[in-house]
């Protein structure tokens, strides 16, 4: 259950009918599954849509925080995966979980989509709305999975110029340091001081503290 | 999260209905709770004062039964007589009532509040007295009725700052942001952008933030502590909480291995990953398999690692606090609402088994009270005071004032709403000035360590530019007179960060010899920093900090806390309090099993399209989980507590009994704490009880 107003999920019920994730078949649920090097994770969706708008009218969706307040209301629908909405580039895109997926989660059309859309007020020409097949695992899962990086930020108090030079010493220096406390093993642990009693071991300080 | 979140209510049940006098606050008339206590109005009764240990107010009944309520939030429900077959044999046995725990909301007058009253008055202006006001700046924030993203105003009403909004549709919305002009004129100072993340998991592009979430390249500050939800599971039923499935709803409760790639999502972030992990739910000990989970966010390579809980199965199976402590566990983020029975009726006498199992585990405490005006804003001083009393094993406490997430009616909002400044002040009242007010500096203050480090180095370090209002800190050293003193009073804080920052602006473009140059002049000046005759007299600080920045030994801050107790205040945003600028800069984030990286407070603020909705895509139908899980049911997993059996526990009796009030000492300023809680009748100690742990 989500956190919207029951009668706003009644409302939705009269107009897009029951939820379609109200009776699950066990096939359905082995399903809502993925082995990603032997092992097995859920993935609740596989091949769903992405539909693409462009050439939206700018007056209707009047600013930008009236285009970020509708595509949250996008993104209140259970079966509306990700949303985005550009004000200035007069597009948007909606990934969701069409009816003929193959999963046991709430769907919805793309007719109910533009539906809702025209009651918000954005109107869609067909010509200007491209619907493709979106793979959520490659193409969502595995992107938000161990991001590449897009930019390269240098610690303080260095310039970008001084840290693209310094970068590869430093890292030598941290690599060395590494190894060295690496080979430092037996030895190292034979004369390594006695770490910092933690606190609750017992034990009784200077000041009568215990710890 | 423990606590931190109060929900006025169920989904359906409040229509906010802000009123300011003059009728410009209005928006909706009606709470359909048909007075269910939702807090609208409908409901005529007062908060109970105390009369009575868990906050029913009922004393009678509290006599009774041995200081417990006779069947309010505490759990007991008083007694039930059921019959119970024993082979052929059928008998009729007393047991306790079984009430799901903390399930009853407290109730709390919604009677117009007195205007003239100062804690008050910033909401009841008119539109033109609050347009007068002087403006400290302004953000971006959001309409709480229907989400529109608007301009906010930080303006300055007499001693509080606060916030005001106006939305096209629903008119405008007023609320305090910061109870202490002064303090914010301090915290701000020092306040910085940090670089955010280089590699961010979801290319929002962030305009439409906070509707862009994922995180995005706009965000300014990495992971400074990672959330993981391990289950939504929970054996309590706390009234105001919406992260656990209530009866019939999914269950959310991912596998070991689905954990573990989202621990390695977290370390893999650029250029400086999660290093510190809270393993959170629901009651994350909840999950049958903790001990693999933690060992795996070991394996992960968190430094740190915090389990969120209530200590309540911690404390009934000590074995298992050596268990998770041996996997890794270094820190027990135990919620604990009050010293007394009425402000904490959530695990009041589960925490002094709670602490004894860390003691012998040797796991460090950090308590978490979530301190709401009018409900336990009386026994800050008090928490601190039994923090100092348990400073074996309770490293911090750290303060959470109140997130009033959801729609509320102003009136009850009012009453409720309490700010970081708001709680600092209360403690320093309560503690008889010893814990003042200049003694807390808000988080970024601590930036200017990590820069210097990071400046001569070259290396990253952790990096807290959290936004200045959202969290406050300070350090409380128990000197062996019994003398407690802050950190303050020894150390010129802000002398040692401005220090630093010039350092760290000399550095900018030089080289290596001039970098080290400039590092050691530093260091040399930091010893006037530190005021020696007032340092407590067991710890030499000028050694310590020189071990920090030049060694970069940060194992030296081990012995600093064995003396110490952190004071920490985490101050979570709500619709009403929410600023943009704050969320863009958040350290507290949420990892989930899509991927996605949220912060605290767009995860939390907007659940319908953040927590409970990639939650839901994730979670098991309840039907399937019962059907996965044989032999399981909803009910099974709630905890009914015996009050009668805890109360004669020796751990409960030695812990609320034989506490020093620091406070009523001399030397701290010879006043008692408010609600000191040595409150268990000496006729409730010398009952022939047999103690035996709760099963």
């Amino acid at each position: 259950m989500d956190r919207r107003e029951n009668s706003i999920l009644e409302e939705e019920k009269k107009v897009y009918g029951p939820s379609t994730a109200d009776s699950i078949s066990e096939n359905q649920t082995e399903k809502g599954y993925i082995t990603e090097n032997g092992v097995k994770v859920r993935l609740p969706y596989r091949m769903i849509k992405k539909v693409t708008i462009t050439g939206l009218d700018q007056k209707e969706l009047i600013d930008i925080p009236h285009t970020a307040r509708l595509q949250y209301r996008l993104l209140l629908f259970d079966a509306v995966i990700k949303a985005k909405i550009e004000f200035v580039k007069k597009r948007m895109y909606i990934i969701y979980n069409n009816p003929e997926a193959d999963n046991a989660k709430e769907k919805m059309s793309l007719q109910q989509l533009t539906d809702f859309l025209a009651k918000e007020g954005v109107h869609i020409k067909p010509e200007s709305t491209k619907v493709e097949d979106y793979d959520y695992y490659k193409q969502y899962y595995s992107t938000t999975f161990f991001p590449e990086s897009i930019r390269e930020a240098p610690p303080y108090g260095w310039t970008r110029e001084q840290w693209a030079k310094e970068k590869i010493r430093v890292q030598k220096l941290k690599e060395k340091m590494e190894r060295k406390t690496a080979h430092s093993g037996i030895i190292g642990k034979l004369f390594k001081k006695k770490s910092e009693p933690t606190k609750a071991s017992g034990k009784t300080n200077s000041i009568g503290q215990h710890f | 999260m423990t606590g931190q979140s109060y929900h006025p209510g169920d989904e359906n049940e409040v229509r906010a209905e802000a009123s300011l006098n003059e009728g410009s606050l209005s928006a909706g008339d009606s709470c359909g709770c048909g007075g269910k206590g939702c807090g609208c109005g409908e409901t005529e009764a007062a908060m109970p004062s105390g009369k009575s240990g868990c906050g029913c107010g009922n004393e009678l009944e509290a006599e009774a039964s041995g200081g417990c309520c006779g069947g309010g939030s505490c759990g007991c429900g008083g007694e039930e007589e059921i019959k119970v077959t024993a082979g052929k044999a059928q008998v009729q046995v007393q047991v306790p009532k079984q009430e799901e725990i903390n399930s009853k909301r407290p109730e709390v007058s919604d009677a117009p509040s007195d205007a003239m009253d100062p804690i008050y008055a910033p909401y009841h202006r008119t539109m033109e007295e609050m347009e007068s006001m002087p403006v400290i700046e302004r953000t971006m924030t959001v309409c709480p009725e229907c989400k529109l993203i608007i301009n906010g105003t930080i303006y300055k009403d007499g001693d509080n700052v606060m916030i005001r909004k106006f939305c096209p549709e629903h008119k405008w919305a007023v609320e305090k942001y910061w109870e202490d002009y002064d303090m914010y004129q301090k915290m701000k100072r020092y306040n910085y952008f940090g670089r955010g993340i280089d590699n961010p998991n979801w290319r929002g592009g962030g305009e439409n933030c906070p509707f862009d979430c994922g995180i995005c390249e706009r965000h300014h500050t990495h992971t400074g502590l990672a959330n993981v939800v391990v289950t939504n599971r929970c054996h309590l039923s706390c009234w105001y909480c919406f992260f656990y499935a209530k009866e019939g709803e999914p269950i959310y409760e991912p596998s070991v291995d689905e954990l573990d790639k989202i621990f390695r999502n977290l370390k893999s972030a650029k250029p400086i990953p999660a290093n510190a992990l809270q393993i959170t739910g629901g009651e994350p000990m909840m999950h049958p398999k903790i001990i693999e989970v933690v060992k795996r966010a070991k394996a992960a390579g968190f430094d740190q690692i915090q389990l969120n809980t209530t200590g309540i199965i911690l404390g009934q199976n000590p074995d298992t606090a050596v268990e998770i402590r041996k996997a890794g566990v270094g820190t027990l983020y135990m919620s604990y609402d009050g010293v007394s029975k009425r402000a904490n009726p959530k695990n009041h006498w589960e925490a002094p088994l709670a602490l004894d199992a860390c003691r012998k585990a040797k796991i460090g405490v950090v308590l978490v009270p979530t301190v709401i005006r009018s409900i336990n804003d009386h026994e800050l001083g008090s928490i601190i005071n039994f923090a100092l009393n348990n400073s074996d094993v309770v490293r911090a406490v750290n303060f959470q004032p109140v997130s009033l997430v959801g729609r509320m009616p102003t009136r009850l909002r009012e009453k409720q709403r309490i700010s970081i400044p708001g709680a600092i002040k209360l403690i320093e009242k309560q503690t008889n000035g010893v814990v003042a007010k200049e003694d807390w500096f808000s988080v970024p203050y601590t930036g200017g360590i990590s820069k210097f480090v990071e400046a001569l180095s070259g290396e990253f370090k952790y990096d807290l530019s959290i936004h200045f209002a959202c969290g406050a800190a300070t350090y409380l050293f128990l000197d062996s007179d019994n003398k407690i003193i802050p950190v303050t009073r020894f150390i010129d804080v802000a002398g040692l960060v401005e220090t630093l920052q010039r350092a760290v602006d000399e550095m900018q473009g030089k080289g290596r010899l001039a970098r080290k140059a400039i590092a050691v002049k530093t260091l040399l000046g930091l010893p006037k920093l530190i005021d020696k005759k007032n340092q407590p007299k067991s710890v030499n600080f000028s050694k310590l900090l020189t071990s920090i920045l030049i060694k970069k030994d940060f194992s030296s801050m081990g012995a600093l806390q064995m003396k110490s107790i952190f004071l920490g205040m985490m101050h979570f945003q709500d619709e009403y309090t929410y600023d943009i600028h704050r969320v863009e800069k958040c350290d507290i984030h949420y990892a989930m099993p899509d991927g996605q990286v949220l912060p605290f407070c767009t995860f939390n603020v907007f659940p319908e399209v953040y927590r409970d909705k990639i939650q839901k895509q994730y979670s098991i139908p309840a039907k399937e989980w019962e059907t996965s899980h044989k032999g399981w049911n909803y009910r099974a997993d709630k905890y009914f507590r015996n009050v009668k059996e805890l109360e004669a526990h020796p751990l409960y009796i030695k812990t609320y009994t034989q506490m020093k009030d620091y406070f009523a000492m001399p030397v701290n300023g010879g006043k008692g704490v408010a609600n000191f809680a040595n409150e268990i009748p000496v006729t409730a100690i010398t009952q022939k009880v047999q103690p035996k742990t709760p099963a």
